[in-house]
């Protein structure tokens, strides 16, 4: 060996024991208590977009079908237009770039940019987003041109007119960019500008402001207003659906006699006739998923879930090649999330659109199908009943829940929601068809039970390893100090209120050590729902007695986790 | 190791979520304070953030690789601060043989599934060790007491305290090593 090959055998083994003490000491300093993993993906997230907004990439020119016009289109997103007035009320930052919906009426435009990735783009009649940047021009050939530009008036241009863009003010939120104001330069010809407020007639050297804060104003007042009666309005009509379709569907439901096994009856004359679940809303969303592929992922990762579960509690370890297997199933029914997410199923993370009404019951027809069990006919009928009527209040709850509450409290009631719906699906079900969907080993737990609302508080439930109530306080007190960054004072304040929570768990979850799948990060939905339940008291008094900031107000109603005692004793 | 995670592995929220716990042990594993750890927490997911709709090689990762990644950016960051500081890192991350030496470590003993493993083996190995010597941990790891406080607590010297808690540190990583291969 030479001496360079022993010195970084040394370096390498001298690293190592320093390392392996360094591993220990800060494990050891965690199951203490003295400190602990933050959550802190809300606020990392939240200070991306706050980032974004200052900076801002994006492809040159892109080019939509066109979708009639923009301010019709806008004037009916009600979504959007609360989001734009968010945006205004926030102060505003300049940009060098912004995304920007033209609507060419007459003759054409052509868009050039001094950048090397640029060049020219040249668009006619017709819908157009363009992405700007401050120095780009855009001028007309001999052709008079008119076109709109979003929201805020039209645009006349004389033939060889050229404009320059030379100041653009958007903010992002979302991932959303709004342009709010628009300088333009005329260079060469003449444009008239036809704002709301205003008409502006510039020649050569002149300037045109689009989104001055008197249009401003002017759009956040009409917005605002249309907004409150399109709001008013849904909330009516989706009350009187609600009521319309329970009453129906219960009604029809009840034909089945109590006691006898669903999957033996005869068909009975139903409403809904269709195969697969759907709603005219949704029809498309549901046509573009792989339910197949779904219904065989899952059907595949159960019994593989229950052996690794087994197989782990039995040897203390978990089997790579099963956990590897299930990832791989995993990722199957993954490949299917981004159809439900993009077309608007509705729930809280990615988990919550999985066990919407709608998706669960065309997961639970295409897993009994790929095992060999189907549904009859009669069951998807009361399915298709049931998944309606719960889909209906599923958006009830939501239009009715308040922006101003609890993060979590949006997660209780809509886990509320699904478990009513899941009990009612055991109703339609045969035994052989509920043994296959809930194995022993899984059933109730949040992440094994496939078909219950576990899934959804699987992403929210927070292990709080501890050896009693005295150290569980002092974790959860370090946990929400952190992420709230409270100050002494406040701390002190926190302490009070958290030692009053922490006396209602049972002493006896203390008393032995937790079992295999507390352990490891498997919980009995009820306990998560119970003590989600007690934690929202507990989080609303600390909105009282804390002397919150805004921000720290903000964070504590954004958070969603559920804090789970571990029993490490 | 979660089992089944079912779904948590998308979005950016739940990517962070998954992985910021084993981010967040690594940087106080390489030596960062929980304060610093918690600030370059933040900033690796915000580059990974940055990364992930426009680097082709960031999109396309797989979950094992991304870990990798992701504690590759940790550790530049907390390099980047400690040169700027002009401070020494508490392991050797700098020279190719003490980083490999530390990287190993954490892969052997924690890596694999963030440290949940490594953290049920300390519980049950502490659980091994004589009161006193359980006692003396805790003290020191869980309430931070000086080596003085612990001494008297105890009727130990200074010295006793030391090589009190040394052993007690080594059976440990005896234990655990036997456990999960650490």
């Amino acid at each position: 060996m030479n001496p360079q090959d022993h010195h970084n055998d040394a370096v390498h083994e001298s690293a190592r024991n320093r390392a392996e003490d360094r591993l220990l000491e800060t494990s050891l300093a965690e199951l203490f208590g003295a400190e602990s993993a933050p959550d802190m993906s809300q606020e990392i997230l939240e200070h991306h977009e706050r980032r974004q907004s200052i900076t801002s990439v994006g492809p040159v020119s892109r080019n939509h079908s066109s979708q009639g016009s923009r301010f019709v289109g806008l004037m009916a997103a009600t979504l959007l237009l609360s989001l734009t007035l968010l945006l205004w009320l926030r102060p505003q930052a300049q940009l060098q770039a912004a995304e920007l919906h033209l609507r060419i009426l007459r003759g054409n435009l052509t868009l050039r940019s001094d950048r090397d990735d640029a060049g020219r783009t040249t668009i006619g009649p017709g819908t157009h987003v363009l992405w700007i940047r401050t120095g780009d021009h855009l001028s007309t050939g001999s052709l008079d041109t008119s076109f709109e530009i979003e929201t805020w008036g039209q645009m006349q241009l004389d033939p060889y007119t050229t404009l320059e863009f030379k100041n653009l003010e958007t903010l992002t939120m979302n991932g959303k960019t709004i342009t709010t104001s628009i300088l333009l330069g005329v260079l060469a010809g003449t444009g008239t500008w036809y704002g709301l407020t205003q008409t502006v007639v510039a020649k050569a050297n002149d300037s045109i402001t689009v989104g001055s804060q008197e249009e401003k104003e002017v759009l956040t007042a009409r917005f605002e207003k249309r907004e409150r009666e399109l709001l008013a309005e849904n909330r009516r009509l989706k009350n009187k659906i609600l009521e319309l379709e329970t009453a129906n569907d219960r009604k029809e439901i009840l034909v089945t006699e109590p006691g006898k096994d669903p999957s033996e009856e005869k068909p009975v004359a139903m409403k809904v006739e269709a195969p697969t679940f759907t709603t005219q809303e949704y029809a498309e969303v549901l046509a573009e998923v792989d339910w197949q592929a779904m219904g065989d992922s899952m059907k595949d990762m159960l019994p593989l879930l229950s052996e690794l579960m087994e197989e782990w509690e039995k040897t203390g370890k978990p089997s790579l090649e099963l956990a590897g297997k299930i990832q791989a199933l995993n990722g199957k029914l993954l490949q299917q999330l981004p159809a439900l997410t993009k077309g608007g199923i509705p729930g809280s993370g990615p988990n919550g659109v999985f066990t919407h009404p709608l998706v669960v019951s065309n997961q639970v027809d295409a897993f009994l199908k790929a095992a060999g069990i189907p549904l009859n006919k009669n069951q998807r009928a009361r399915l298709a009943a049931l998944s309606r009527a719960y889909t209906t209040e599923d958006e009830v709850q939501r239009l009715t829940s308040s922006k101003d509450d609890l993060s979590l409290a949006g997660v209780l009631a809509e886990t509320e929601v699904k478990a009513r719906f899941y009990e009612d699906l055991l109703g339609v079900l045969s035994k052989d068809q509920i043994a296959k969907l809930y194995p022993k080993a899984l059933k109730g737990l949040t992440q094994g039970d496939l078909f219950s609302t576990g899934l959804v508080w699987a992403q929210y439930a927070k292990p709080v390893r501890a050896s009693g109530p005295a150290e569980f306080r002092k974790r959860i007190s370090g946990s929400i100090t952190s992420s709230l960054r409270l100050d002494s004072a406040q701390q002190k304040k926190l302490d009070g209120v958290l030692s009053q929570w922490a006396r209602e768990f049972p002493a006896s979850i203390w008393k032995n050590k937790a079992g295999f799948n507390e352990r490891n990060q498997r919980f009995r939905i009820q306990d998560v729902r119970k003590n989600a339940k007690r934690q929202m008291a507990f989080m609303r008094k600390l909105t009282r007695d804390l002397g919150l900031t805004p921000e720290q107000r903000k964070r504590l109603l954004a958070s969603r986790a559920v804090f789970m005692p571990v029993s490490t004793r | 190791m979660q089992t089944s995670p079912l779904l948590l592995q998308t979005g950016p929220l739940q990517v962070i979520r998954t992985h910021q716990t084993e981010i967040w042990r690594y940087l106080r594993y390489l030596g960062a304070q929980a304060e610093l750890a918690e600030d370059l927490l933040q900033e690796t997911f915000l580059v990974w953030l940055d990364s992930k709709d426009t680097d082709e090689d960031v999109k396309s990762m797989t979950p094992g690789r991304l870990r990798a990644w992701l504690r590759g950016v940790a550790r530049n960051l907390y390099l980047k601060g400690l040169r700027k500081a002009r401070r020494l890192p508490v392991l050797d991350i700098e020279s190719p043989a003490g980083q490999a030496a530390v990287e190993q470590v954490w892969l052997r003993g924690a890596g694999e599934d963030g440290g949940e493993i490594y953290l049920s083996a300390l519980e049950h190995c502490l659980q091994k060790l004589d009161e006193r010597e359980r006692q003396a941990l805790h003290a020191r790891y869980g309430e931070s007491a000086s080596r003085e406080h612990i001494g008297a607590s105890l009727g130990l010297g200074d010295s006793g305290v030391k090589s009190l808690l040394r052993r007690a540190r080594a059976r440990l990583r005896y234990c655990i090593q036997k456990k999960v291969g650490a």
